[in-house]
């Protein structure tokens, strides 16, 4: 089965990563911008980081088969040092209008202070402005009221629910966001976030209608393989192939290609992955492989 | 630069990107080569530079000739796609208003996203005062993005008309090492020196150690110099147990070395090998080394 990661950081990642990640049949990623884990003190490290994901990590992908999109934003913590959110803020158009980014992210609240409020809607309205979908990062603390919050300013600043993608969803969380009719993200995170059984739970309860599955992968204990993991562990406890896709692949695409800037095609068509496009002898994988996922560890991520 | 040369360059170039893009295509860059004339903003010229395969596509784009020598020698818009047309168009526009400043390009490459990269290091040949971008074009050697290395290197008259000598050999030798095609590299006999040659002849001495071997294009550059004995030498190892497309690179070079000595060793070959006598060009013979590869 062919997938979608639409929330993870290769920057973080190893080459192996994106190996296993192709080998387990995942044909593209979406990587949001965020924060590094140590904070930025200039503006030129947002925009030398800003350009490594539509360039080099673009190509660093496209050689294990796998096509990259990204989505530019400030996020939220590195919003509360306000002189330098300025000058990030001024960049963004710039960034958000190239090839392959397909929306305004990861954003939201984290402390819930006002300078996170105050470029939250800032970046609301360049998304609007410029016709992208949001990502939203919904809080570790005071998650529901973060998330409803969230989601009720995006309304006020005139945003269509369809546009919007709110992520790191729980069992708390996803009927709101459903009910006002936003795209629910769910992250398969080892210990902070969600296992993947209690996920398989969430699809049998709310289907797969706007639901959609990601590993936010990153520089802490994350699991690259989250996506293909939770795919055969919700096929091995009787969820449909049908359903399956959607939350897996299907609804990713759905509410990040709605720009035109991420197509089905692009991956199908074989990437640019030609014998020519080897570097220093390194030989390249092709994208769209049957899922291979690894048999001796365990699908199960607590 | 003769006057008016890049005025003539956006006309050919629009002319040819309006045959093949629909009505909507065209309206889109004239009123944006409209704006860029009449009321330029940077910021402009940056999200147009950047949506332009929104609107105009990214089809290749076909065109009967190449570009009229007297406009730019050496190059084939056929090999552009449409957008990367369109985007040296745009940024002609802004340099015939004299506004393309080094802040504006620096801005552009830096922010530049893959495909803008490689539409910038196309550009770098057709732009005024093209000897201003050498650092940009030694950087566009240095990146690890292979699309981008070869945007610079293949098909490009720029580095054979403003590369140092060092920095044209480090091309060459990237262009071995990614196992790209020499031949697609405009001026390569013309630029052949003696220390290139010498790299040259390390680099396939550190892959014979290795157990490897190297291109037969390797020895192209090489073919003047063949009046150094320890090239020759070279030469002869690969007649005595190089492949048979090594055996041709070896004739092809003595054949068109005036060296002495060298003709002596080809003509001793010839008369030992059939196989090698045909016709042979290095064209040739990168093409039979890349049907090998795969």
């Amino acid at each position: 089965m062919m997938m979608i990661d639409p929330h993870v950081h290769m920057t973080s990642r190893t080459t192996d990563d994106y190996q296993s990640m192709a080998e387990a049949g995942i044909v593209a990623v979406i990587e949001p911008a965020f924060w590094l884990g140590q904070p930025r003190t200039e503006v030129g490290s947002f925009k030398d980081y800003f350009s490594s994901l539509i360039g080099w990590e673009r190509f660093r992908a496209s050689q294990f088969g796998i096509k990259h999109y990204c989505t530019i934003g400030l996020n939220s913590k590195e919003a509360n040092n306000e002189a330098l959110a300025e000058q990030v803020i001024e960049l963004l158009p710039l960034f958000a209008s190239k090839e392959g980014v397909v929306g305004i992210g990861e954003i939201g609240y984290d402390d819930q202070t006002a300078a996170e409020e105050k470029y939250f809607r800032l970046q609301l309205d360049i998304a609007k402005e410029m016709q992208l979908p949001v990502q939203i990062h919904t809080p570790h603390r005071n998650k529901k009221a973060g998330t409803i919050r969230s989601m009720e300013v995006c309304i006020e600043h005139g945003l269509d629910p369809g546009m919007v993608i709110v992520d790191h969803n729980n069992e708390e969380t996803v009927k709101d966001v459903l009910d006002m009719g936003f795209w629910a993200a769910f992250t398969i995170y080892p210990f902070t976030k969600m296992g993947n059984e209690r996920m398989v739970e969430i699809v049998k309860q709310y289907g797969s209608t706007r639901i959609s599955i990601n590993s936010a992968a990153d520089w802490g204990i994350s699991d690259p393989l989250a996506v293909p993991k939770t795919v055969a562990l919700m096929l091995e406890r009787g969820i449909s192939e049908t359903d399956v896709r959607k939350v897996a692949y299907e609804n990713a695409l759905a509410s990040f290609g709605q720009t035109g800037q991420m197509k089905e095609a692009d991956w199908l068509s074989g990437i640019d992955i030609n014998q020519d496009q080897r570097f220093s002898g390194n030989s390249i994988l092709r994208g769209g492989q049957a899922p291979k996922v690894e048999k001796k560890s365990s699908n199960i991520i607590r | 630069m003769v006057e008016g040369q890049t005025h003539k360059r956006i006309s050919y170039l629009k002319n040819s990107i309006f045959d093949n893009v629909d009505s909507r295509g065209q309206k889109w860059l004239e009123e944006k080569l409209r704006s860029i004339e009449q009321s330029p903003h940077e910021k402009e010229l940056y999200m147009s530079f950047s949506m332009a395969p929104r609107f105009m596509g990214k089809m290749r784009l076909k065109a009967s000739t190449g570009a009229p020598s007297e406009l730019l020698p050496k190059v084939d818009i056929s090999r552009y796609t449409v957008d990367q047309a369109t985007r040296i168009v745009l940024l002609l526009q802004y340099a015939d208003q004299r506004l393309l400043s080094e802040k504006v390009t620096d801005t552009l490459f830096q922010t530049a996203e893959v495909n803008e990269l490689v539409a910038l290091y196309n550009a770098l040949p057709w732009l005024p005062n093209p000897e201003k971008f050498i650092k940009r074009a030694e950087e566009g050697i240095r990146s690890n993005i292979i699309t981008v290395f070869e945007a610079i290197a293949l098909h490009n008259p720029y580095p054979e008309l403003h590369l140092s000598e060092n920095a044209w050999n480090q091309m060459i030798l990237k262009a071995i090492f990614t196992e790209r095609i020499l031949d697609h590299i405009e001026g390569l006999d013309k630029r052949a020196n003696k220390a290139l040659a010498h790299m040259l002849q390390d680099f396939a001495h550190e892959r014979w150690a290795a157990g490897r071997n190297v291109t037969p294009e390797l020895w192209r550059p090489m073919v003047n110099f063949l009046n150094e004995e320890s090239f020759l030498a070279d030469i002869e190892v690969l007649l005595e147990k190089g492949s048979t497309l090594e055996q041709k690179a070896a004739v092809l070079a003595l054949s068109e070395s005036s060296h002495a000595q060298g003709k002596v060793l080809l003509s001793s070959f010839q008369g030992k090998r059939e196989s090698v006598k045909q016709e042979i060009t290095w064209k040739i013979i990168a093409e039979e080394w890349q049907q090998n590869k795969i």
